[in-house]
């Protein structure tokens, strides 16, 4: 578990959750990093396959469990087949795809937006706490306290000073991903290992050259890792804002097809905001793991 | 692996021994001049906007709104949030231990658990209201907020227990269940209480995300009430008050673990 100490056990939470999920509760007792054999492409692309398959039936299952359990009226609780009907089999399937296909692109657009702004602010407030050390160690304190706050929860604040429109949900979206990044980047700059330094100290090399060279590939797992994380609660921050202020988008609709009581309507719309959040977090993860086998391979 | 690294460039190039100012004075002093910019600018730049009012307004209405305002709305949600918190977290803990007795749990477990923390709170809370009444569609969306981060702490705390001693409990004739009892809950719980530091504000999240969804009293809906009715003011109250809460949590949890094992690493 070498990334205990990589600024804080919440990051290593975090980076062992593991690229991609499951993969990365594997920790030998002692602690140390196993050596896996590699396996040939086609072999991992079916196992990947496999286990995503496993997913989908596992989550399938607790579905119908939920509704078994909880007695859930038919009304009002939709199975997966009732899903597949409104989107697929039934006659106006065609124009609800349409409709949701439409608000998707709203709603990723907006989260996505959001997403990137958070991290490349955080990027560029990092960088420059790591070039100006009086103000990380002023400032750094109070982005970890922000950073524990929840901030979804301020949306309404938000939307009160940024207004209406797509102002607000980037801001949201962005604040998300903002904090936790920027904690977790600043701190992996500044735990670039001590013979990389040296080593830029001895050529000579100005701050921004070992900055540009040996530092931030050094802490480019950190920034995907915290992207990672950041991506579900941005859609979260997306779909709130989209419900409180634009009217716009799944966030918006889902809640209005609750309330017109087209429940199909709101279980598809359930279904697919969740795709989209897990492909999100596991399209990260797969650049994240690329990004790990290339600058910090003693760490995959 | 405690290589130091540029945050230790400084070092190299020998300064004169300077007297050391502690950590907390310089970052007290950064938020008393950020606070203190924050009300300069409410005074003169937003004053027109009235959306960015001073900390001296917004310190003046949490006062003028107080206990009678705050104390019925604060109950709902701390409620609610402990409830979820609680539940959550059991149900993390007992899942992590069973997949330590179970290897084939572990695939579909933690799949359902990454699903977990990536379904939309706010997309599933309807669903949730369908279901459930009272409070209980926010107490389990309070709990799904911790559930997952709680589970991969535990699960790691467990499976980090030093081999030496679990080496030394079979050694004296002892099963995975005396491993278990005696060595490895004792080792999981740093890593557990890193997971439940998230935890306290997650909850708290989750706690008022649900109220959003549907609730007629508690911290959520008073944000969005007063937000609609243009408070401004009380709105950015209530969002201080919301993020204090979710501080406590935060504070009483890591005091706990601090006092409950003193020999873990204190890292923020």
């Amino acid at each position: 578990m070498t990334l205990v100490d990589a600024g804080g056990q919440e990051t290593a939470l975090d980076a062992l959750a593991g690229p991609g999920g499951a993969g990365g509760v594997t920790t030998g007792p002692a602690g140390g990093a196993r050596w896996k054999p590699r396996r040939s492409l086609g072999l991992r692309l079916l196992k990947g396959l496999l286990s995503a398959i496993i997913s989908i039936a596992v989550v399938l299952l607790a579905w119908w469990l939920f509704l078994e359990i909880f007695h859930v009226k038919h009304f009002v609780g939709k199975t997966p087949v009732d899903v597949w009907h409104y989107l697929v089999t039934s006659s106006q399937a065609a124009a609800h795809r349409n409709q949701i296909r439409h608000e998707s692109a709203t709603t990723l657009r907006d989260a996505g937006l959001g997403l990137i702004a958070g991290t490349v602010a955080a990027v560029a407030c990092a960088v420059a706490f790591n070039l100006w050390r009086p103000a990380e160690r002023a400032l750094m304190p109070m982005a970890m306290v922000l950073r524990s706050v929840p901030l979804v929860a301020m949306t309404p604040l938000i939307v009160l000073i940024f207004g209406r429109d797509l102002k607000a949900i980037t801001v949201i979206a962005g604040i998300v991903t903002f904090f936790p990044t920027l904690v977790n980047v600043t701190l992996a700059l500044r735990w670039t290992p001590r013979e990389s330094m040296d080593l830029c100290q001895a050529y000579g090399a100005s701050p921004f050259a070992t900055l540009w060279k040996v530092q931030v590939p050094n802490a480019l797992p950190a920034l995907m890792a915290s992207l990672r994380i950041a991506a579900p609660l941005s859609l979260v921050g997306a779909l709130l804002a989209e419900w409180l202020a634009t009217g716009k988008g799944l966030g918006y609709k889902l809640l209005q097809s609750g309330a017109l009581s087209d429940y199909s309507g709101l279980w598809s719309r359930v279904v697919l905001v969740t795709l989209y959040s897990v492909l999100l977090y596991k399209l990260i993860g797969v650049v994240e793991r690329i990004v790990v086998s290339r600058f910090a391979p003693e760490r995959g | 692996m405690t290589t130091a690294t540029a945050g230790d460039r400084t070092s190299v190039k020998r300064r004169p021994r300077q007297r050391r100012v502690p950590g907390w004075v310089t970052s007290v002093i950064a938020v008393g001049g950020l606070i203190a910019l924050w009300q300069i600018l409410g005074a003169t730049v937003f004053s027109g906007g009235k959306a960015v009012p001073t900390p001296t307004a917004v310190i003046r209405q949490i006062i003028k709104d107080g206990w009678h305002f705050y104390g019925p709305n604060l109950k709902a949600t701390v409620t609610v949030a402990v409830k979820g918190w609680f539940w959550g977290n059991l149900l993390a803990i007992g899942l992590a231990m069973l997949i330590l007795i179970g290897q084939v749990f572990e695939g579909p477990l933690l799949q359902l658990g990454v699903v977990s923390y990536c379904l939309p709170i706010v997309a599933i809370g309807p669903i949730l209201v369908l279901a459930f009444r009272g409070d209980t569609p926010r107490v389990v969306l309070a709990g799904l907020a911790v559930f997952y981060t709680t589970l991969i702490g535990m699960l790691i705390g467990l499976r980090s227990a030093d081999v030496t001693s679990l080496d030394m409990v079979r050694a004296y004739g002892g099963g995975p269940g005396k491993q278990l009892t005696k060595v490895r809950l004792r080792a999981s719980l740093p890593s557990l209480f890193a997971a439940l530091r998230i935890a306290a504000p997650a909850a708290v999240l989750g706690a008022i995300i649900g109220e959003y969804l549907g609730a007629d009293k508690g911290l959520g809906v008073a944000m969005i009430n007063s937000e609609q009715a243009l408070a401004v003011a009380r709105t950015w109250g209530i969002a201080l008050v919301a993020a204090g809460v979710a501080g406590v949590g935060y504070a009483l949890t890591a005091l706990a673990a601090r006092l409950l094992t003193p020999w873990a690493p204190r890292n923020r």
